[in-house]
């Protein structure tokens, strides 16, 4: 089973800024501003470059996670977050390709 | 020439007839009332500022007139009307200036796109500048009235305006607004504040305006640099204490208490993410005007 | 109140004549603009001419473009929002009015201040598409007392305004085009026939360019009066310019106005538009579509009395340069921002494009 890549939705529409662990998303295309941590910020960042897989993140952000925290604990968070980052409209899923 | 040069009763008569022109640069506003206690407000709050002629462009034409009908010589009651609409349920006729100034906020806040607009206050000291954007109940116009009076120059009290271009900010040295026990603190803390007569029992409580000091109307066309940003909340008994905000959230904050970030679309966004990366970013507790004062002072001081 | 001069009547067939009006002129010509929902077309009309304006009314008409092309922008969002809620009923909505003219690119849509969004969609569908839009954020008025809604359901057989809690955007669900009491019956099941699907938006249509400009001129001339004046009558002139220029649209046009039994409307809508604003109308068109003299004398007349008119407009051929027109201007307010608090997450944004004093005051 492919796993699902995940992507910042309409490049265009999305831009952010962070300081200090937070940060303010502003979607053009809705007009709303979001503030969020410095995960999303971070996923946003790794996103906008290619589309990635919850795996893939999980690679790129080994440093950002907490030593005691198991593989499987990260991974729901992650899902989260991105779960999250998708009900405001500002990442999507594309199918992988082969 | 300014209102307080105009003679005696020519204030009421240009108000009657429509013809009064003033000057809050960046606008030009167009004012007609029929209210004798709005010419009475109008030459105390406005006196220091500049007429235009009748045949200038007015940005807004606002007016506030008496209701007919009995009421008339019972209680007698105005309305408010901005470019011949009513707006407002009409209101006594003592509150007539209020409704102008309430107008004012409105209209200005509908057209001030070349800037973004901020409903907050802003002070300026040595080319600096402090804003405090506030929701209602925070203290802020107390604050600024009493600021205004120690060193700061006023720059406004609800409308701030932030030049995109050049990044600095500006107001309108438009009247402070006070409400219930802020009215008599001002007049403790700075004897020589001009008030207008308060109006008691509106829907808001007591209210009054406080006028602009002169200086700050002289300096009006100067902006300033802004680098503090400060949340004001006036709690009870509490000693004064800055606190950093995360800058994520005074932009969030600030997002909140503009009039027109919407309007600039993405401009908006990077230009209210640069005034918070540029500024001190601080949410501020106090309960009494003098610990207030002295530590917005102390932090003017420090060097940044 | 005296009666609005023609200045904007004037500048808007001739933009470049306002280049030398005075202040004075340019204030009159603002606030008439504002009233009559046009400032933003105005401000198109001028857009060449721009940079010699002076800075007063410039400002103005600059802040009008830049609320146009943000709502313009909003009203994209709310739109591909209507389609998420309906895409999991089958449920194809039809935009109607601004948002139509606006998602399919339309020249009518310049200068055009956006508001509500409508849609048709079929009556029997209309309980689920309720409870869709329910579902997905709307809400009926709070303050809608049990009569209004009566009003809405049992007598114009439609659902009451929504509004979103979030955005604060307003959203029309229509099943017909006109409602049942309306005098015109129209043949709603031959509209749905009969769409424009929108390249990029699936499953969203609009009508096709001759049922458009039919439910156009039935809303400018709904029972017999000049509802929304001159705004809507531009609207109507750039439609017949631009769907006029392929001589099928004129040739379906009549016909289809009989089918629908809209040829009154479509009659009087043809004979102002080629009056006031100059529209061209091939001759064998409106000649299929006239009705007689006695149909709008006494519509002249009501027109006349609610536009507040100092003159008569010429009645001698069409309009040629400038002329005077019966202008009926609804006050209105241009819909722009206002500092209302938002929640934490969500900002709305359309009710920030709808200001008004009141809430200023609360600030």
């Amino acid at each position: 089973m492919q796993e699902p890549l995940w992507t910042v939705h309409r490049p265009g529409d999305i831009c952010w800024r962070d300081w200090d662990g937070l940060g303010a998303v502003y979607d053009d295309g809705s007009g709303d501003t979001h503030l969020v941590d410095a995960l999303a910020i971070e996923f946003l960042e790794l996103l906008s470059r290619q589309p990635l897989s919850v795996a893939q993140l999980l690679e790129q952000l080994a440093d950002a996670i907490p030593v005691e925290m198991d593989a499987d604990t990260a991974t729901a968070l992650f899902d989260r977050q991105l779960r999250g980052l998708r009900d405001l409209g500002l990442v999507t899923t594309v199918t992988a390709t082969a | 020439m300014k209102i307080r040069d105009l003679p005696p009763g020519d204030v009421r008569r240009r108000l009657a007839r429509g013809d009064l022109v003033l000057k809050v640069p960046p606008f030009v506003a167009r004012l007609r009332s029929d209210v004798d206690r709005v010419a009475e407000d109008l030459k105390l709050l406005y006196a220091d500022f500049e007429l235009g002629t009748t045949d200038d462009f007015a940005d807004f034409h606002l007016e506030v007139l008496r209701e007919g009908g009995l009421r008339r010589w019972v209680k007698p009651m105005a309305r408010f009307f901005a470019d011949g609409e009513p707006a407002f349920s009409p209101l006594p006729a003592e509150q007539g200036f209020h409704m102008v100034e309430w107008g004012l906020n409105w209209a200005v806040s509908t057209m001030a796109h070349p800037y973004l607009s901020y409903h907050a206050a802003a002070l300026e000291r040595d080319g600096r500048a402090l804003v405090m954007p506030a929701p209602p109940g925070s203290g802020k116009s107390t604050l600024t009235a009493a600021l205004a009076h120690r060193g700061w120059r006023l720059m406004s009290d609800e409308i701030t305006l932030y030049d995109l271009a050049t990044g600095q900010v500006s107001g309108m040295g438009r009247p402070v607004n006070l409400k219930n026990v802020s009215v008599e603190l001002i007049r403790q803390f700075a004897p020589q504040a001009e008030l207008t007569r308060p109006v008691p029992d509106t829907a808001k409580g007591t209210l009054a305006l406080m006028k602009a000091p002169e200086q700050s109307v002289a300096r009006i066309m100067e902006p300033a640099s802004p680098a503090w940003i400060v949340m004001p909340r006036y709690t009870a008994g509490a000693g004064p204490a800055l606190h950093d905000m995360p800058k994520a959230r005074m932009l969030l904050l600030l997002a909140e208490q503009a009039f027109n970030y919407d309007l600039h679309g993405r401009r908006g966004f990077e230009a209210t993410a640069d005034l918070v990366d540029r500024c001190e970013c601080l949410d501020f507790e106090y309960s009494t005007l003098d610990d207030a004062v002295r530590r917005i002072d102390q932090l003017a001081a420090e060097a940044r | 109140m005296k009666p609005p001069a023609p200045l904007l009547p004037r500048v808007l067939l001739d933009p470049a004549s306002a280049l030398g009006l005075r202040p004075l002129e340019w204030d009159l010509l603002l606030r008439q603009a504002r009233r009559g929902v046009l400032l933003a077309k105005l401000a198109v009309l001028l857009k060449p001419w721009l940079a010699q304006v002076p800075p007063g009314p410039r400002h103005h008409l600059h802040a009008a473009l830049m609320t146009a092309e943000r709502q313009a922008k909003l009203t994209h969002w709310e739109v591909s929002r209507i389609q998420a809620a309906l895409q999991p009923l089958d449920v194809e909505p039809i935009l109607l009015k601004g948002t139509a003219y606006l998602m399919a690119g339309l020249p009518a849509s310049e200068g055009r201040v956006f508001g509500d969004v409508d849609i048709l969609v079929p009556k029997a569908r209309i309980a689920d598409i309720e409870a869709a839009f329910l579902a997905h954020g709307w809400n009926f008025q709070d303050d809608l007392d049990t009569y209004d809604e009566r009003y809405y359901r049992e007598w114009m057989h439609e659902i009451p305004p929504l509004t979103h809690e979030d955005r604060g955007s307003s959203l029309d669900v229509h099943h017909t085009i006109l409602p049942p009491s309306a005098r015109i019956q129209v043949d709603t099941a031959a509209l749905f026939e009969d769409t424009r699907e929108l390249a990029g938006l699936p499953g969203v249509h609009v009508l096709a360019p001759v049922t458009m400009v039919l439910h156009s001129a039935a809303h400018l001339f709904h029972e017999g009066e000049l509802e929304k004046g001159l705004r809507d009558l531009f609207d109507l002139d750039a439609l017949l310019r631009d769907f006029g220029r392929d001589p099928a649209f004129w040739a379906e046009l009549a016909p289809r106005a009989r089918k629908l039994g809209l040829s009154r409307p479509l009659s009087l809508a043809l004979r102002y538009t080629t009056r006031w604003l100059g529209t061209p109308v091939p001759s064998e068109v409106l000649a299929a579509v006239s009705t007689g003299v006695p149909a709008y004398q006494p519509l002249l007349d009501a027109c006349y009395d609610r536009a507040l008119m100092p003159d008569h407009p010429s009645c001698d051929g069409p309009l040629t340069g400038i002329a005077r027109l019966a202008l009926y201007v609804r006050s209105h307010w241009l819909r722009m921002p206002t500092g209302l608090l938002l929640q934490h997450l969500a900002r709305k944004a359309w009710m920030r494009m709808r200001p008004t004093p009141e809430a200023a005051a609360e600030a």
